[in-house]
């Protein structure tokens, strides 16, 4: 059985072995978060973007040589410069209310394989792009990318010192937004029982 | 990848604490469209 990415002792060198199995588990593991970092830039075609990057990590992978963060870092910043230098990134943020399409694209899993205290990762996106573009992104670099502040600042060229400022600023900004705060409310509020509908379950997210 | 929230005071809100894990939790079946494709790529220009 495939060891898992995050297992990280052999995994990037069995991938860049060119060990098929190796590169589905870890694609699997790291294309959802690249595609909602994508869409918290607020890329237009996050999923040709997210191809495109994969495409360019593949080619060069036989130059790359680093730690599992380091490989981290290295897809996050493709898929930015990819997203940022095709102009795929939108000039102006969202500032509507969610669409209604968003609902639709909950977890498909069968509700009891998922943690009901949970919104949808596309809501979580959402809120997150209610953030300052800078703050967002420093938040979903850290929180989707799992990069330390020095990774980040590496990355978008501050300083940590400034990462780390714009991180504590974004998470206070959201944990002060109602919209936020209603989420522990709303998850205490919600039974714990199982049996419960996909459709019970998207129209509490909703 | 790390699953834990970032070492923050502000991650102490019950509410940001939901959004974060929220954001890093499992794939849908829509963000794994692409893996058979994504695949066949490897497989074409794999070291």
């Amino acid at each position: 059985m495939a060891k898992r990415p995050d297992e990280p002792d052999d995994w990037l060198a069995r991938v860049r072995a060119g060990e098929e199995v190796a590169f589905r588990v870890l694609w699997r593991e790291l294309q959802p978060r690249l595609l909602r970092y994508l869409r918290v830039l607020g890329c237009a075609d996050p999923d040709d973007v997210a191809s495109e990057t994969w495409l360019q990590v593949v080619r060069d992978l036989g130059t790359f040589d680093g730690s599992e963060e380091d490989f981290r870092r290295w897809l996050f910043t493709v898929g930015r410069n990819r997203a940022i230098d095709a102009g795929r990134v939108r000039q102006r943020r969202p500032t509507t209310a969610l669409p209604a399409a968003f609902d639709g694209v909950a977890d498909e899993r069968p509700v009891e394989d998922q943690v009901l205290e949970l919104i949808s990762a596309r809501r979580a996106v959402w809120m997150l792009t209610q953030l300052p573009a800078y703050q967002a992104e420093v938040v979903a670099l850290r929180v989707l990318a799992g990069l330390d502040a020095q990774a980040v600042a590496s990355m978008l060229g501050k300083s940590p010192g400034a990462v780390r400022v714009a991180l504590h600023r974004g998470l206070r900004a959201l944990a002060d937004d109602p919209a936020v705060r209603a989420l522990a409310l709303d998850r205490g509020a919600r039974p714990h029982a199982g049996g419960h509908s996909i459709r019970s379950a998207r129209e509490v997210d909703a | 990848v790390s699953h834990d929230t970032p070492d923050d005071p502000g991650v102490t809100s019950p509410g940001l604490r939901v959004l974060l894990r929220s954001l890093a939790r499992a794939a849908t079946p829509a963000e794994l469209d692409g893996e058979e494709a994504a695949v066949a790529m490897f497989r074409a220009l794999r070291p």
